[in-house]
């Protein structure tokens, strides 16, 4: 099994992420919570804060 | 994705973006070695690409990108509560936007006291995939070995005519800047 910080790009294009994507979770379903790192504070925050107020939109990325 | 959150952000939405894995690493960004590391690209794209939203980092074995579905492009909306309301495999501004004017729509009946009911709903729109603006965007942000890498899997996962016009715009890309190289 390949690395999850892979340091090349898969051959293949790694399909079975892609296959696997619908069965994930479905709409309507509650979301797994999470911890996550504030990119300019430091500071540690869970989604479960974000969400508990108002609807939240999450983009998920990186430059590369 | 900025414009969006500038006009829904005031009305209520919460904007989030989450740094996950380098989906194609280069020169530029290889693959992340340490979390300091991969706050510090997380950095540099609030900086790069001016993002106003709030930038949060996955941990470096991606705990949270896994448990939502690992794609390197991927959109979710959760409900108050974190309920799922929308989630798609790629970023498309266009179907986002679709799916945060439903959401005003739905508060404007509750706020009249309008019933409302839940129903469910499965899509696959289509995306413009304009693959030499992707390939483009690969040689600036990440560097020649990832747009190798890239043109070498599309190969292989289609055919030699497809991947042939991006082999063409690479060496032609790549000739052009030898030449500024040997001008300077």
């Amino acid at each position: 099994m390949e690395t999850y910080n892979y340091e090349t790009f898969p051959l293949d294009m790694h399909p079975e992420v892609f296959e696997n994507f619908p069965n994930v979770m479905k709409a309507g379903e509650k979301a797994p919570d999470g911890e996550l790192i504030d990119a300019a504070t430091g500071e540690s925050v869970r989604l479960s804060e974000l969400w508990s107020q108002a609807p939240l939109m999450i983009e998920f990325g990186a430059i590369t | 994705m900025e414009p969006l959150a500038r006009e829904f952000g005031p009305q209520g939405i919460n904007f989030l973006f989450v740094y996950v894995r380098e989906a194609h690493p280069g020169e530029k960004y290889p693959c992340h070695e340490s979390i300091e590391n991969k706050i510090s690209n997380a950095q540099d794209m609030v900086k790069r690409w001016n993002i106003d939203r709030r930038m949060l980092v996955d941990s470096l074995d991606g705990t949270v990108h896994q448990a939502y579905g690992e794609l390197p492009n991927m959109t979710y909306i959760l409900g108050v509560g974190g309920t799922v309301i929308y989630r798609a495999s790629w970023t498309d501004e266009r179907t986002i936007r679709m799916a945060l004017e439903q959401i005003m729509f739905e508060r404007g009946h509750r706020r009249n006291r309008t019933r409302v009911s839940p129903y469910f709903v499965e899509w696959v729109p289509q995306r413009v995939n304009d693959r030499i603006k992707f390939v483009e965007a690969l040689a600036d942000d990440a560097g020649p070995r990832a747009v190798d890498e890239f043109i070498r899997a599309v190969e292989n996962t289609t055919d030699a005519a497809t991947a042939k016009p991006m082999w063409d715009w690479w060496e032609q890309k790549q000739a052009s800047s030898e030449a500024v190289v040997r001008a300077d």
